[in-house]
């Protein structure tokens, strides 16, 4: 019985291990389900050790306007909106709500971004104060051009409806409820995508003497240091695939 | 007599032995009880012989001087296993950066595996535990940052079958070298996957499970279960373990959803839900502290205890603090609280022959 208990022990060791690597190697191989090259803006350091070298990379966006969130496409996604907004039991329903996992679709320098952009360039011109002015600038220079655009549970479904690779990431996400009341006791219900699962990439070692000269943080007021192409495997897990630093490849 | 079931039974037989020889020897010099010098051999030859099986076979403590010293143990094995394991994790986070991807998941894989390799070795060729038990706690952590760095290396996505390979990988440690730290280890993870499971299949996020308390109650009632009839190799140690994890997994949740009825998956309105659970609380607290005196657990009754005042308090609170005058309320408290400890004195008299487990 004490002999079986440490072959259980290694047993197990060499199963989860076995497990893992062969999930990445079915991650990775066979056809990409994204494959899109972004820049510092979109995937900042998150992290990077002194000691190791070792760099992760963060990928950040804009959950847009979110209109299109609303109660019926919260429905769809599987949320319980039986409830009436005005019902009195509304606000402890919705607000115990919590995240479900969808697969959200993200567009790269698409229509949010240019009527983002659009609106920044109008408040930029009309501002007079010159700190603000600045700031309105690296903002617009600074925030992320992926802007979060659809959502469903389906991932097949989603690439049929945005098949550019290059433009729409669609990748798994936490997908929010957010109730709230006005002052006027007006209610509100909309939804959010909060963060994707696999929120972190790992830099390859291949890469990592790109990454040596750069700080944490990236210049204020400065363009991109980089940019990265991101491969997503059958799992919707991520892979950095290539790094260009050059300024001429950056911009 | 009931043979020792383990080494904690057999470290409190060496005590009880202690404790006579001691009270005797005052009953003697008081003139109470004489013995005679054969009666008195006869008892010491005994004692003698059994403390000497004991100390060869459990490697107790024989003497208050070796307990003092056995703690010194303890404290520095849990200190250097702590410290072996911020040392390796450390040295392998240097050179990381050096080493191809196809080594790093090798010493990754090989680390925990060698580890108890160690262990089972020293096992073998030392009676006493504490080189086992460091060894086989880092090997726990070995496994832990194995599976952990892997997935940040490949970019997995978290999964709660990582919960369920080290809560596996730490009872079949804990079952192997009776180690209770492995055992409530392994315990609260495995806890921990069936609750992330759990939460899965109501289709919010797995790692959202601490956000609803009562993913923690059935799996708390299976531990109470499986304390009472799942045959347990060495006694009581184990069996401790999992009572204390049980209540505690059925206690704690249904102490926090009596102050926080809203991480429920009830669809009842927040206070109804709160109501509901200071009563369980307080019905579930009052059944564990007589339970706890049923089956002599102390440990179970003191937890039950807490629990219970924490949720009466909260109640009384609800009840008296918006309209009663503050000294009043503090002041009702107070005897409140004196009338606890008069019940509690009165439960302590009623387990004079408790195990101090």
């Amino acid at each position: 019985m004490k002999s079986r208990l440490l072959l259980l022990a290694g047993v197990v060791v060499l199963v989860a291990n076995a497990t893992a690597l062969t999930l990445v190697a079915l991650n990775r191989s066979g056809r990409p389900t994204n494959l899109i090259e972004l820049t510092e803006r979109e995937m900042p350091i998150r992290h990077r050790d002194p000691e190791s070298g070792t760099v992760f990379l963060q990928i950040h966006f804009n959950p847009g306007m979110g209109e299109w969130l609303g109660e019926a496409k919260l429905a769809d996604l599987g949320f319980d909106m039986s409830v009436p907004i005005n019902s009195p039991r509304a606000k402890s329903h919705y607000r115990r709500m919590r995240t479900r996992q969808v697969f959200a679709v993200l567009e790269y320098e698409g229509t949010d971004w240019r009527s983002w952009l659009a609106k920044q360039e109008s408040r930029i011109a009309s501002e007079i104060n010159r700190p603000i002015r600045e700031q309105l600038q690296h903002e617009r220079e600074s925030i992320s051009r992926l802007f979060a655009i659809d959502a469903g549970l389906n991932a097949a479904a989603l690439r049929a409806k945005y098949p550019d690779l290059g433009k729409y990431v669609i990748a798994p996400c936490a997908l929010r409820v957010n109730f709230w009341e006005e002052i006027n006791r007006v209610r509100h219900i909309q939804g959010s995508i909060g963060h994707f699962i696999v929120n972190s990439i790992n830099v390859p070692m291949a890469f990592l003497s790109q990454f040596r000269s750069f700080g944490n943080r990236p210049e204020y007021n400065r363009p991109p240091r980089y940019r990265v192409t991101v491969r997503y495997g059958s799992r919707y897990e991520p892979e950095v695939v290539e790094v260009k630093t050059h300024p001429a490849e950056v911009r | 007599m009931q043979p020792i079931g383990g080494r904690r039974e057999a470290q409190a037989r060496a005590d009880r032995i202690r404790s006579f020889r001691e009270e005797l020897g005052d009953l003697e010099r008081a003139s109470v009880v004489t013995l005679t010098p054969e009666q008195r051999a006869q008892i010491d030859a005994h004692h003698d012989a059994k403390l000497a099986e004991l100390a060869r076979e459990f490697d107790i403590d024989t003497t208050e001087a070796q307990k003092k010293v056995s703690w010194g143990m303890r404290i520095a094995s849990t200190l250097g296993a702590i410290a072996l394991c911020t040392a390796a994790y450390l040295f392998f986070q240097r050179i990381w950066g050096l080493i191809p991807v196809p080594v790093q998941v090798g010493i990754l894989i090989a680390a925990p595996l060698i580890l108890l390799v160690a262990a089972e070795m020293v096992r073998r060729r030392e009676r006493t535990p504490y080189y086992t038990f460091l060894l086989s706690a880092v090997s726990v952590a070995a496994f832990v940052v194995n599976v952990g760095v892997v997935g940040e290396m490949f970019n997995m996505t978290p999964s709660p079958g990582a919960l369920l390979v080290w809560g596996v990988y730490a009872l079949a440690l804990a079952y192997h070298f009776r180690l209770r730290m492995a055992l409530a280890a392994g315990l609260i993870s495995l806890v921990c996957y069936f609750a992330g499971v759990f939460t899965s299949w109501s289709g919010s996020e797995w790692i959202d499970f601490g956000e609803r308390p009562e993913n923690f109650i059935l799996a708390g009632g299976i531990l109470l279960f499986l304390a009472a009839y799942l045959p347990h190799p060495r006694g009581s140690e184990f069996r401790w373990v999992y009572r204390l994890l049980g209540l505690l997994g059925v206690l704690l949740p249904m102490l926090i959803l009596s102050a926080s009825g809203n991480r429920t998956y009830i669809p009842l309105e927040e206070k109804t839900v709160e109501a509901i659970y200071e009563a369980a609380g307080l019905i579930a607290a009052a059944t564990g502290i007589w339970l706890g005196i049923r089956m002599r657990f102390v440990a179970g009754v003191n937890v039950s205890a807490v629990v219970f005042v924490i949720v009466l308090f909260m109640k009384l609170y609800d009840w008296w603090w918006e309209w009663m005058p503050k000294y009043l309320f503090f002041l009702l408290i107070g005897a409140i609280a004196v009338a606890l400890v008069a019940a509690f004195k009165r439960i302590r008299g009623q387990m004079p022959q408790l195990e101090s487990v």
